[in-house]
Protein backbone atom coordinates (compact mmCIF):
# COMPACT_ATOMS: atom_id res chain seq x y z
CA UNK A 1 0.00 0.00 0.00
CA UNK A 2 2.91 2.49 0.85
CA UNK A 3 4.43 1.71 -2.23
CA UNK A 4 1.77 3.37 -4.47
CA UNK A 5 1.65 6.55 -2.30
CA UNK A 6 2.52 9.39 -4.41
CA UNK A 7 6.25 9.99 -3.53
CA UNK A 8 6.08 14.18 -2.41
CA UNK A 9 3.96 13.06 0.08
CA UNK A 10 6.53 10.50 1.86
CA UNK A 11 9.56 12.87 1.35
CA UNK A 12 7.21 15.70 2.65
CA UNK A 13 5.81 14.28 5.93
CA UNK A 14 8.80 11.80 6.63
CA UNK A 15 11.25 14.88 6.09
CA UNK A 16 8.73 17.16 8.81
CA UNK A 17 8.32 14.84 11.21
CA UNK A 18 12.49 14.29 11.42
CA UNK A 19 12.48 18.20 12.22
CA UNK A 20 12.88 18.98 15.79
CA UNK A 21 10.48 21.94 14.19
CA UNK A 22 7.77 19.41 13.87
CA UNK A 23 7.51 18.80 17.78
CA UNK A 24 8.01 22.70 18.79
CA UNK A 25 4.58 23.25 16.49
CA UNK A 26 2.82 20.73 17.66
CA UNK A 27 3.57 21.55 21.50
CA UNK A 28 3.14 25.43 20.20
CA UNK A 29 -0.19 24.63 18.35
CA UNK A 30 -1.55 22.70 21.59
CA UNK A 31 -0.54 25.41 24.49
CA UNK A 32 -2.38 27.71 22.24
CA UNK A 33 -4.76 26.04 22.11
CA UNK A 34 -5.22 24.64 25.63
CA UNK A 35 -4.52 27.86 27.40
CA UNK A 36 -7.08 29.83 25.34
CA UNK A 37 -10.02 27.25 26.05
CA UNK A 38 -9.00 27.51 29.63
CA UNK A 39 -9.19 31.23 29.86
CA UNK A 40 -12.58 31.20 28.34
CA UNK A 41 -13.98 28.22 30.55
CA UNK A 42 -12.64 30.02 33.47
CA UNK A 43 -14.17 33.20 32.48
CA UNK A 44 -17.54 31.52 31.33
CA UNK A 45 -17.96 30.00 34.39
CA UNK A 46 -17.08 32.85 36.65
CA UNK A 47 -20.02 34.61 34.71
CA UNK A 48 -22.70 32.13 34.74
CA UNK A 49 -25.48 33.31 37.14
CA UNK A 50 -27.53 30.27 37.01
CA UNK A 51 -25.73 26.71 37.38
CA UNK A 52 -28.91 24.96 35.26
CA UNK A 53 -28.21 26.26 32.15
CA UNK A 54 -24.34 27.38 33.15
CA UNK A 55 -23.15 23.63 32.40
CA UNK A 56 -24.53 23.36 28.80
CA UNK A 57 -23.49 27.06 27.91
CA UNK A 58 -19.87 26.59 29.00
CA UNK A 59 -19.42 23.59 27.04
CA UNK A 60 -20.98 25.31 23.84
CA UNK A 61 -18.47 28.16 24.97
CA UNK A 62 -15.58 26.09 25.31
CA UNK A 63 -16.16 24.07 22.29
CA UNK A 64 -16.65 26.97 19.91
CA UNK A 65 -12.99 28.72 21.59
CA UNK A 66 -11.45 25.58 20.96
CA UNK A 67 -12.48 25.03 17.09
CA UNK A 68 -12.30 28.76 16.35
CA UNK A 69 -8.43 29.41 17.64
CA UNK A 70 -7.25 25.77 16.19
CA UNK A 71 -9.00 26.86 12.88
CA UNK A 72 -7.18 30.12 13.18
CA UNK A 73 -4.07 28.44 13.80
CA UNK A 74 -4.08 26.14 11.52
CA UNK A 75 -5.07 28.20 9.23
CA UNK A 76 -1.93 30.53 8.88
CA UNK A 77 0.25 27.24 9.77
CA UNK A 78 -0.80 25.52 7.05
CA UNK A 79 -0.84 28.80 4.60
CA UNK A 80 2.95 28.72 5.81
CA UNK A 81 3.78 25.17 5.07
CA UNK A 82 1.97 25.08 1.77
CA UNK A 83 3.45 28.46 0.60
CA UNK A 84 6.82 27.26 1.30
CA UNK A 85 6.10 24.19 -0.39
CA UNK A 86 7.40 24.80 -4.71
CA UNK A 87 8.91 27.73 -3.72
CA UNK A 88 11.23 25.99 -1.55
CA UNK A 89 11.71 23.47 -4.09
CA UNK A 90 12.62 25.97 -6.45
CA UNK A 91 15.44 27.37 -4.03
CA UNK A 92 16.83 24.07 -2.32
CA UNK A 93 17.31 23.68 -6.47
CA UNK A 94 15.67 20.12 -6.51
CA UNK A 95 12.50 21.70 -8.74
CA UNK A 96 14.48 21.02 -12.06
CA UNK A 97 14.93 17.16 -10.80
CA UNK A 98 11.22 16.78 -10.32
CA UNK A 99 10.37 18.26 -13.04
CA UNK A 100 12.43 15.81 -15.24
CA UNK A 101 11.20 12.18 -13.38
CA UNK A 102 8.06 11.14 -14.72
CA UNK A 103 5.77 12.99 -11.64
CA UNK A 104 2.89 14.80 -13.60
CA UNK A 105 2.06 18.04 -12.59
CA UNK A 106 -1.12 17.38 -11.14
CA UNK A 107 1.00 14.93 -8.85
CA UNK A 108 3.49 17.36 -8.12
CA UNK A 109 0.92 19.92 -6.53
CA UNK A 110 -1.28 17.16 -4.91
CA UNK A 111 1.29 15.68 -3.51
CA UNK A 112 1.87 19.11 -1.84
CA UNK A 113 -1.48 19.64 -0.81
CA UNK A 114 -1.95 16.41 0.92
CA UNK A 115 1.63 16.72 2.42
CA UNK A 116 0.66 19.92 4.01
CA UNK A 117 -2.99 18.75 5.36
CA UNK A 118 -1.49 15.35 6.85
CA UNK A 119 0.71 17.34 9.13
CA UNK A 120 -2.93 19.98 9.73
CA UNK A 121 -4.32 16.37 10.40
CA UNK A 122 -1.98 15.39 12.58
CA UNK A 123 -2.34 18.61 14.65
CA UNK A 124 -5.78 18.48 14.65
CA UNK A 125 -5.99 14.53 16.05
CA UNK A 126 -3.29 15.65 18.88
CA UNK A 127 -6.09 18.28 19.97
CA UNK A 128 -8.70 15.42 20.64
CA UNK A 129 -8.12 15.40 24.25
CA UNK A 130 -8.97 18.89 24.28
CA UNK A 131 -12.21 18.59 22.34
CA UNK A 132 -13.12 15.61 24.95
CA UNK A 133 -13.50 18.52 27.57
CA UNK A 134 -16.22 20.02 26.29
CA UNK A 135 -18.09 16.93 25.12
CA UNK A 136 -17.93 16.28 29.14
CA UNK A 137 -19.15 19.35 30.23
CA UNK A 138 -21.94 19.30 27.78
CA UNK A 139 -23.82 21.76 25.37
CA UNK A 140 -22.26 19.77 22.33
CA UNK A 141 -23.69 17.08 20.21
CA UNK A 142 -22.10 14.65 18.09
CA UNK A 143 -23.73 16.24 14.62
CA UNK A 144 -21.86 19.72 15.62
CA UNK A 145 -18.99 18.16 16.31
CA UNK A 146 -18.51 16.14 12.64
CA UNK A 147 -19.73 19.62 11.18
CA UNK A 148 -17.46 21.90 12.97
CA UNK A 149 -14.74 19.80 12.17
CA UNK A 150 -15.81 19.39 8.23
CA UNK A 151 -15.80 23.25 8.50
CA UNK A 152 -12.69 23.21 9.98
CA UNK A 153 -10.77 20.81 7.53
CA UNK A 154 -12.64 22.60 4.22
CA UNK A 155 -11.17 25.89 5.16
CA UNK A 156 -7.87 24.20 6.11
CA UNK A 157 -8.24 22.92 2.67
CA UNK A 158 -8.76 25.80 1.01
CA UNK A 159 -6.03 27.82 2.70
CA UNK A 160 -3.66 24.96 2.08
CA UNK A 161 -4.36 25.53 -2.05
CA UNK A 162 -4.30 29.05 -1.87
CA UNK A 163 -0.38 28.74 -0.48
CA UNK A 164 0.28 26.01 -2.90
CA UNK A 165 -1.14 28.04 -5.56
CA UNK A 166 1.31 31.22 -4.39
CA UNK A 167 4.23 28.53 -4.23
CA UNK A 168 4.02 27.82 -7.72
CA UNK A 169 3.84 31.31 -8.51
CA UNK A 170 6.58 33.04 -6.08
CA UNK A 171 10.16 33.00 -6.98
CA UNK A 172 10.92 33.36 -3.01
CA UNK A 173 9.17 31.04 -0.45
CA UNK A 174 9.22 34.39 1.68
CA UNK A 175 7.13 35.99 -1.25
CA UNK A 176 5.31 32.87 -1.60
CA UNK A 177 4.06 33.01 2.11
CA UNK A 178 3.79 36.65 2.07
CA UNK A 179 1.06 36.87 -0.90
CA UNK A 180 -0.54 33.49 0.50
CA UNK A 181 -0.74 34.95 4.04
CA UNK A 182 -2.38 38.54 2.07
CA UNK A 183 -4.78 36.13 1.32
CA UNK A 184 -5.98 34.92 4.55
CA UNK A 185 -5.76 37.80 6.27
CA UNK A 186 -7.81 39.48 3.21
CA UNK A 187 -10.67 37.22 4.27
CA UNK A 188 -10.39 36.98 8.02
CA UNK A 189 -10.75 40.48 8.47
CA UNK A 190 -11.70 41.96 5.41
CA UNK A 191 -14.86 40.12 4.82
CA UNK A 192 -16.30 41.97 8.63
CA UNK A 193 -15.42 45.29 7.52
CA UNK A 194 -17.50 44.63 4.52
CA UNK A 195 -19.91 42.92 6.58
CA UNK A 196 -20.16 45.95 8.88
CA UNK A 197 -19.72 48.83 6.05
CA UNK A 198 -21.47 47.60 2.67
CA UNK A 199 -25.22 47.41 4.65
CA UNK A 200 -24.76 50.92 5.80
CA UNK A 201 -24.15 52.24 2.36
CA UNK A 202 -26.60 50.09 0.90
CA UNK A 203 -29.29 51.36 2.97
CA UNK A 204 -28.33 54.71 1.97
CA UNK A 205 -28.86 54.19 -1.57
CA UNK A 206 -31.25 51.32 -1.62
CA UNK A 207 -34.63 51.03 -0.25
CA UNK A 208 -34.91 47.03 -0.41
CA UNK A 209 -32.04 44.70 1.45
CA UNK A 210 -33.12 41.42 0.08
CA UNK A 211 -30.36 41.54 -3.14
CA UNK A 212 -27.88 42.24 -0.30
CA UNK A 213 -29.10 39.35 2.35
CA UNK A 214 -28.98 37.02 -0.80
CA UNK A 215 -25.19 38.51 -1.67
CA UNK A 216 -24.37 37.65 2.51
CA UNK A 217 -25.83 34.16 2.35
CA UNK A 218 -22.76 33.83 -0.46
CA UNK A 219 -20.16 35.96 0.75
CA UNK A 220 -20.58 35.09 4.63
CA UNK A 221 -19.71 31.78 4.56
CA UNK A 222 -16.34 32.07 3.38
CA UNK A 223 -15.43 33.21 6.68
CA UNK A 224 -14.27 30.51 8.66
CA UNK A 225 -15.01 32.20 12.37
CA UNK A 226 -18.58 33.75 11.20
CA UNK A 227 -19.21 30.16 9.95
CA UNK A 228 -18.25 28.39 12.97
CA UNK A 229 -20.78 30.67 14.99
CA UNK A 230 -23.59 31.54 12.86
CA UNK A 231 -23.37 27.43 12.38
CA UNK A 232 -23.49 27.18 15.90
CA UNK A 233 -26.50 29.43 16.17
CA UNK A 234 -28.71 27.44 13.94
CA UNK A 235 -28.06 24.24 15.22
CA UNK A 236 -29.19 24.98 18.69
CA UNK A 237 -32.73 26.29 16.62
CA UNK A 238 -32.06 23.10 15.42
CA UNK A 239 -31.61 24.19 11.64
CA UNK A 240 -29.06 21.66 10.66
CA UNK A 241 -29.63 21.29 7.33
CA UNK A 242 -31.73 24.37 5.64
CA UNK A 243 -31.63 27.72 6.82
CA UNK A 244 -34.61 29.89 5.48
CA UNK A 245 -34.48 33.39 3.63
CA UNK A 246 -36.64 35.66 2.63
CA UNK A 247 -35.96 36.78 -0.52
CA UNK A 248 -38.27 39.15 -3.07
CA UNK A 249 -41.62 39.02 -0.44
CA UNK A 250 -41.19 34.99 -0.26
CA UNK A 251 -39.18 32.65 1.93
CA UNK A 252 -37.10 30.21 0.65
CA UNK A 253 -35.44 26.96 2.46
CA UNK A 254 -31.90 27.27 1.77
CA UNK A 255 -29.18 24.53 2.38
CA UNK A 256 -27.11 25.79 5.91
CA UNK A 257 -24.40 27.96 5.98
CA UNK A 258 -21.99 25.47 6.67
CA UNK A 259 -22.71 23.04 3.72
CA UNK A 260 -22.35 26.58 1.52
CA UNK A 261 -19.06 27.21 3.24
CA UNK A 262 -17.86 23.84 2.57
CA UNK A 263 -18.84 24.05 -1.08
CA UNK A 264 -17.14 27.38 -1.41
CA UNK A 265 -14.41 26.26 0.14
CA UNK A 266 -14.29 23.08 -2.20
CA UNK A 267 -14.45 25.56 -5.36
CA UNK A 268 -12.01 27.99 -4.01
CA UNK A 269 -9.14 25.04 -3.64
CA UNK A 270 -10.02 23.51 -7.06
CA UNK A 271 -9.29 27.03 -8.57
CA UNK A 272 -6.18 27.28 -6.66
CA UNK A 273 -5.23 23.59 -7.95
CA UNK A 274 -5.40 24.15 -11.40
CA UNK A 275 -3.83 27.31 -11.10
CA UNK A 276 -1.04 26.01 -9.54
CA UNK A 277 -0.76 23.11 -12.06
CA UNK A 278 -1.16 25.52 -15.23
CA UNK A 279 1.51 27.40 -13.35
CA UNK A 280 3.87 24.09 -13.63
CA UNK A 281 2.18 23.18 -17.20
CA UNK A 282 4.65 24.87 -19.84
CA UNK A 283 7.16 23.06 -18.69
CA UNK A 284 5.85 19.87 -18.36
CA UNK B 1 19.90 9.99 -31.22
CA UNK B 2 19.98 13.66 -30.41
CA UNK B 3 19.07 15.65 -33.48
CA UNK B 4 18.96 19.50 -32.55
CA UNK B 5 16.27 21.16 -36.01
CA UNK B 6 17.05 25.01 -35.97
CA UNK B 7 16.61 25.40 -32.45
CA UNK B 8 15.93 29.18 -31.66
CA UNK B 9 15.37 30.83 -28.08
CA UNK B 10 14.61 33.92 -27.13
CA UNK B 11 14.21 35.78 -24.08
CA UNK B 12 12.22 38.94 -24.71
CA UNK B 13 14.63 41.27 -27.09
CA UNK B 14 17.62 38.63 -26.14
CA UNK B 15 18.20 36.04 -28.45
CA UNK B 16 19.70 32.90 -26.01
CA UNK B 17 20.56 30.29 -28.91
CA UNK B 18 19.61 30.93 -32.76
CA UNK B 19 19.62 28.36 -35.04
CA UNK B 20 21.33 25.65 -33.38
CA UNK B 21 21.20 22.53 -36.10
CA UNK B 22 23.24 19.02 -35.69
CA UNK B 23 22.82 15.37 -34.83
CA UNK B 24 24.35 13.45 -32.38
CA UNK B 25 25.24 10.16 -32.91
CA UNK B 26 24.15 7.08 -30.32
CA UNK B 27 26.59 6.25 -27.96
CA UNK B 28 29.14 9.75 -28.47
CA UNK B 29 29.79 11.65 -25.51
CA UNK B 30 29.84 14.94 -26.73
CA UNK B 31 31.13 18.39 -25.22
CA UNK B 32 29.07 21.53 -25.37
CA UNK B 33 31.51 24.58 -24.79
CA UNK B 34 31.30 27.93 -24.85
CA UNK B 35 31.79 31.15 -23.17
CA UNK B 36 29.50 32.57 -20.42
CA UNK B 37 26.09 33.39 -22.07
CA UNK B 38 27.00 30.96 -25.04
CA UNK B 39 23.62 29.28 -24.77
CA UNK B 40 24.85 26.35 -23.10
CA UNK B 41 22.28 26.18 -20.38
CA UNK B 42 19.60 26.52 -22.52
CA UNK B 43 20.45 23.80 -24.90
CA UNK B 44 20.32 21.82 -21.59
CA UNK B 45 16.89 23.12 -20.64
CA UNK B 46 15.48 22.47 -23.62
CA UNK B 47 16.96 18.78 -23.80
CA UNK B 48 15.57 17.88 -20.70
CA UNK B 49 11.96 19.54 -20.97
CA UNK B 50 12.73 22.25 -18.72
CA UNK B 51 12.45 25.06 -21.40
CA UNK B 52 10.40 25.14 -24.12
CA UNK B 53 12.31 26.19 -27.49
CA UNK B 54 10.77 29.89 -28.92
CA UNK B 55 11.23 27.59 -32.98
CA UNK B 56 12.47 24.50 -33.81
CA UNK B 57 12.67 21.20 -32.05
CA UNK B 58 14.87 18.57 -30.53
CA UNK B 59 14.73 15.04 -31.18
CA UNK B 60 15.54 12.11 -29.19
CA UNK B 61 15.39 8.56 -30.34
CA UNK B 62 12.89 10.32 -32.99
CA UNK B 63 10.68 11.59 -30.09
CA UNK B 64 10.18 15.81 -29.87
CA UNK B 65 10.88 17.30 -26.72
CA UNK B 66 8.26 19.98 -27.77
CA UNK B 67 5.19 17.13 -28.64
CA UNK B 68 6.29 13.80 -25.95
CA UNK B 69 8.27 15.73 -22.63
CA UNK B 70 7.09 12.95 -20.97
CA UNK B 71 8.53 10.20 -23.46
CA UNK B 72 11.54 12.10 -23.67
CA UNK B 73 11.93 12.23 -19.91
CA UNK B 74 12.06 8.49 -19.84
CA UNK B 75 15.17 8.69 -21.93
CA UNK B 76 16.87 11.51 -20.47
CA UNK B 77 19.25 11.34 -16.94
CA UNK B 78 19.73 14.91 -16.48
CA UNK B 79 22.41 15.78 -13.63
CA UNK B 80 22.24 19.67 -12.68
CA UNK B 81 25.45 21.54 -12.30
CA UNK B 82 23.72 22.35 -8.49
CA UNK B 83 23.71 19.95 -6.37
CA UNK B 84 19.80 20.27 -4.65
CA UNK B 85 19.83 18.78 -1.03
CA UNK B 86 17.08 17.48 1.13
CA UNK B 87 17.06 17.87 4.59
CA UNK B 88 16.83 14.67 6.48
CA UNK B 89 17.73 12.45 3.70
CA UNK B 90 19.67 9.32 3.79
CA UNK B 91 21.94 8.18 0.29
CA UNK B 92 19.48 5.56 0.21
CA UNK B 93 16.43 7.52 1.10
CA UNK B 94 17.54 9.72 -1.60
CA UNK B 95 17.64 7.25 -4.68
CA UNK B 96 14.33 5.78 -3.26
CA UNK B 97 12.63 8.86 -3.63
CA UNK B 98 13.30 9.93 -7.10
CA UNK B 99 13.14 5.67 -8.10
CA UNK B 100 9.24 6.17 -6.87
CA UNK B 101 9.07 9.58 -8.91
CA UNK B 102 10.73 7.65 -11.64
CA UNK B 103 7.40 5.12 -10.90
CA UNK B 104 10.47 2.22 -10.39
CA UNK B 105 8.04 -0.85 -8.95
CA UNK B 106 8.71 -1.45 -5.56
CA UNK B 107 9.96 -4.60 -5.80
CA UNK B 108 13.31 -3.46 -8.04
CA UNK B 109 14.22 -0.69 -5.68
CA UNK B 110 16.14 -1.93 -3.34
CA UNK B 111 18.52 -4.10 -5.58
CA UNK B 112 18.93 -1.19 -7.82
CA UNK B 113 19.81 1.34 -5.41
CA UNK B 114 22.48 -0.60 -4.36
CA UNK B 115 24.10 -1.78 -7.58
CA UNK B 116 23.98 2.57 -8.35
CA UNK B 117 25.30 2.57 -5.08
CA UNK B 118 28.07 0.39 -5.91
CA UNK B 119 28.71 2.32 -9.30
CA UNK B 120 29.53 5.28 -8.09
CA UNK B 121 31.76 3.87 -5.27
CA UNK B 122 29.17 5.24 -2.55
CA UNK B 123 27.84 2.16 -0.36
CA UNK B 124 29.37 2.58 2.52
CA UNK B 125 27.74 5.88 2.73
CA UNK B 126 24.08 4.30 1.90
CA UNK B 127 22.51 5.32 5.15
CA UNK B 128 24.66 8.48 5.99
CA UNK B 129 22.80 12.22 5.83
CA UNK B 130 23.13 13.71 2.17
CA UNK B 131 24.10 16.76 3.58
CA UNK B 132 26.80 15.46 5.26
CA UNK B 133 28.52 14.00 1.76
CA UNK B 134 31.17 15.88 0.13
CA UNK B 135 30.87 17.55 -2.80
CA UNK B 136 32.55 14.84 -4.66
CA UNK B 137 30.27 12.21 -3.12
CA UNK B 138 27.52 14.57 -3.89
CA UNK B 139 28.43 14.64 -7.92
CA UNK B 140 28.34 11.09 -7.41
CA UNK B 141 24.97 10.53 -5.84
CA UNK B 142 23.68 12.91 -8.27
CA UNK B 143 24.83 10.91 -10.95
CA UNK B 144 23.48 7.46 -9.60
CA UNK B 145 20.12 9.39 -9.15
CA UNK B 146 20.30 10.08 -13.05
CA UNK B 147 20.92 6.55 -13.77
CA UNK B 148 18.25 5.64 -11.40
CA UNK B 149 15.72 5.01 -15.23
CA UNK B 150 18.27 3.61 -16.90
CA UNK B 151 17.82 6.19 -19.22
CA UNK B 152 19.79 6.51 -22.92
CA UNK B 153 20.68 9.95 -22.61
CA UNK B 154 23.04 11.36 -19.94
CA UNK B 155 22.59 15.35 -19.37
CA UNK B 156 25.22 16.56 -17.29
CA UNK B 157 25.95 20.40 -16.56
CA UNK B 158 29.10 21.15 -15.26
CA UNK B 159 29.80 17.58 -13.64
CA UNK B 160 33.11 18.49 -12.18
CA UNK B 161 32.96 21.92 -11.19
CA UNK B 162 34.29 22.45 -7.29
CA UNK B 163 35.45 18.83 -7.37
CA UNK B 164 39.40 18.25 -6.40
CA UNK B 165 41.80 17.02 -8.35
CA UNK B 166 40.91 13.17 -7.28
CA UNK B 167 37.34 13.42 -7.44
CA UNK B 168 37.54 14.47 -11.15
CA UNK B 169 39.75 11.30 -11.81
CA UNK B 170 37.07 9.20 -9.96
CA UNK B 171 34.11 11.42 -12.29
CA UNK B 172 36.38 10.83 -15.19
CA UNK B 173 36.24 6.79 -15.01
CA UNK B 174 32.82 6.77 -14.25
CA UNK B 175 32.11 8.55 -17.38
CA UNK B 176 34.28 6.45 -19.37
CA UNK B 177 32.41 3.85 -18.11
CA UNK B 178 29.19 5.06 -18.99
CA UNK B 179 29.89 5.82 -22.77
CA UNK B 180 31.95 2.18 -22.75
CA UNK B 181 28.65 1.24 -21.58
CA UNK B 182 26.28 2.31 -24.91
CA UNK B 183 25.61 5.74 -23.00
CA UNK B 184 25.00 9.07 -25.36
CA UNK B 185 26.56 11.59 -23.18
CA UNK B 186 26.45 15.69 -23.54
CA UNK B 187 28.27 16.98 -20.75
CA UNK B 188 29.12 21.02 -20.63
CA UNK B 189 32.44 21.85 -18.80
CA UNK B 190 34.62 24.94 -18.73
CA UNK B 191 37.34 22.23 -17.88
CA UNK B 192 38.52 21.93 -21.19
CA UNK B 193 41.44 19.31 -20.11
CA UNK B 194 38.87 17.20 -19.02
CA UNK B 195 36.49 17.25 -22.08
CA UNK B 196 39.83 16.51 -24.35
CA UNK B 197 39.78 13.09 -21.99
CA UNK B 198 36.44 12.24 -22.35
CA UNK B 199 34.53 13.69 -25.34
CA UNK B 200 34.36 11.87 -29.04
CA UNK B 201 32.51 14.82 -30.69
CA UNK B 202 32.55 18.82 -29.97
CA UNK B 203 29.76 21.80 -30.15
CA UNK B 204 31.39 24.96 -29.33
CA UNK B 205 29.23 27.84 -29.29
CA UNK B 206 29.12 31.65 -29.19
CA UNK B 207 26.51 33.92 -28.61
CA UNK B 208 24.02 31.30 -28.88
CA UNK B 209 25.26 30.11 -32.47
CA UNK B 210 26.94 26.71 -33.61
CA UNK B 211 30.42 27.60 -33.89
CA UNK B 212 31.61 24.10 -34.72
CA UNK B 213 30.47 20.82 -34.14
CA UNK B 214 32.97 17.73 -35.58
CA UNK B 215 34.93 14.87 -33.68
CA UNK B 216 37.07 15.67 -31.30
CA UNK B 217 40.21 14.76 -33.89
CA UNK B 218 38.40 17.17 -36.79
CA UNK B 219 38.52 19.59 -34.65
CA UNK B 220 41.85 19.34 -33.18
CA UNK B 221 43.49 18.64 -36.77
CA UNK B 222 41.89 21.97 -38.13
CA UNK B 223 44.48 24.35 -35.60
CA UNK B 224 45.85 26.00 -38.19
CA UNK B 225 48.73 27.59 -36.24
CA UNK B 226 51.42 25.40 -34.61
CA UNK B 227 53.73 26.07 -32.09
CA UNK B 228 57.54 25.02 -32.24
CA UNK B 229 59.55 25.38 -29.28
CA UNK B 230 62.98 25.85 -30.10
CA UNK B 231 65.66 25.44 -27.47
CA UNK B 232 69.90 26.55 -28.50
CA UNK B 233 72.97 26.26 -26.90
CA UNK B 234 73.75 29.32 -26.62
CA UNK B 235 71.75 32.49 -27.42
CA UNK B 236 71.05 33.01 -31.23
CA UNK B 237 69.74 36.11 -32.29
CA UNK B 238 70.15 34.83 -35.65
CA UNK B 239 67.34 32.32 -35.43
CA UNK B 240 64.74 35.30 -35.88
CA UNK B 241 66.20 36.23 -39.40
CA UNK B 242 65.44 32.84 -40.47
CA UNK B 243 62.24 32.61 -38.87
CA UNK B 244 60.78 36.23 -40.30
CA UNK B 245 62.38 35.41 -43.83
CA UNK B 246 59.67 32.12 -43.76
CA UNK B 247 57.38 34.54 -43.15
CA UNK B 248 56.45 33.22 -39.21
CA UNK B 249 56.34 35.06 -36.19
CA UNK B 250 59.14 34.24 -33.33
CA UNK B 251 59.13 34.89 -29.64
CA UNK B 252 62.08 34.74 -27.23
CA UNK B 253 61.36 33.35 -23.45
CA UNK B 254 62.25 36.60 -21.33
CA UNK B 255 63.66 34.27 -18.17
CA UNK B 256 65.66 31.79 -20.39
CA UNK B 257 67.08 33.29 -23.37
CA UNK B 258 68.37 30.10 -25.04
CA UNK B 259 64.70 28.86 -25.61
CA UNK B 260 61.92 30.70 -28.57
CA UNK B 261 58.38 29.99 -29.51
CA UNK B 262 58.00 30.19 -33.28
CA UNK B 263 54.55 30.64 -34.11
CA UNK B 264 53.60 29.29 -37.70
CA UNK B 265 51.13 28.52 -40.16
CA UNK B 266 51.41 25.46 -42.19
CA UNK B 267 51.90 21.59 -42.17
CA UNK B 268 55.03 18.80 -41.39
CA UNK B 269 56.22 19.79 -44.98
CA UNK B 270 56.69 23.44 -43.94
CA UNK B 271 57.64 22.26 -40.43
CA UNK B 272 60.87 20.39 -41.83
CA UNK B 273 60.96 23.35 -44.13
CA UNK B 274 62.10 25.52 -41.26
CA UNK B 275 64.00 23.01 -39.44
CA UNK B 276 66.39 22.78 -42.52
CA UNK B 277 66.72 26.49 -42.68
CA UNK B 278 67.68 26.54 -39.07
CA UNK B 279 70.68 24.13 -39.50
CA UNK B 280 71.56 25.62 -42.86
CA UNK B 281 72.05 28.99 -40.87
CA UNK B 282 74.33 26.78 -38.59
CA UNK B 283 72.31 27.61 -35.35
CA UNK B 284 73.48 25.42 -32.84
CA UNK B 285 69.68 23.56 -31.84
CA UNK B 286 69.49 21.82 -29.19
CA UNK B 287 65.68 20.88 -29.28
CA UNK B 288 62.71 21.16 -31.85
CA UNK B 289 59.53 20.56 -30.84
CA UNK B 290 56.24 21.14 -32.62
CA UNK B 291 53.47 21.47 -29.04
CA UNK B 292 50.51 19.22 -29.06
CA UNK B 293 47.33 20.91 -30.21
CA UNK B 294 45.21 21.32 -27.19
CA UNK B 295 41.48 21.99 -26.93
CA UNK B 296 41.86 25.17 -25.21
CA UNK B 297 44.36 26.50 -28.03
CA UNK B 298 41.54 25.08 -30.48
CA UNK B 299 38.70 26.64 -28.45
CA UNK B 300 40.64 30.10 -28.82
CA UNK B 301 40.68 29.67 -32.29
CA UNK B 302 37.45 29.06 -33.12
CA UNK B 303 36.08 31.67 -30.86
CA UNK B 304 38.83 33.89 -31.00
CA UNK B 305 37.08 37.19 -33.19
CA UNK B 306 34.19 37.00 -29.80
CA UNK B 307 36.74 36.83 -26.85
Amino acid sequence: MWHNINPIVIREVRGRMRSPRAFWLLAGFLSAVASTMLLVYTASDLSSSNRATASSETGNTVFLTLIGTAMLVLLVLTTILAASSIAGERERQTFDLLLTSQLSAGAIVIGKICATMAYGGLLLSAMTPLIAIPLLIGGVDTTELFIMYAVLLAHMGAATCCGVYWSSRASSPLMAIGLSLSCVFGVLFGIPILAFTVPTIWQSLFTSTNILEFLGYFVLPVHPIATLILTSSAISEQAVWLTPASFMSSTLQLPAMWIVSIIESWLISLACIAGAMRRLWPTR
Amino acid sequence: MIAFQHLHKQYGDVCALGDLHCDIPAGATVGLIGPNGAGKTTTMRILTTLVRPTRGDVLVNGVSVTEQAHVVRRLIGFMPDTFGVYEHMSAREYLDFYARCFHIPAHERPRLIDDLLGLVDLSNKRESAVMSLSRGMAQRLSLARALLHDPTVLVLDEPASGLDPRARVELRALLHELHDQGKTILISSHILADLADLCTHLIILDHGKLIAYDTLTALLSTQQTRRIVVQTTEPSPQLRHVVEALGYRMSADAQLPTRYVIHMQGDDAAQATLLKACIAADIPIHQFASEANTLERTFLQVTGSTI
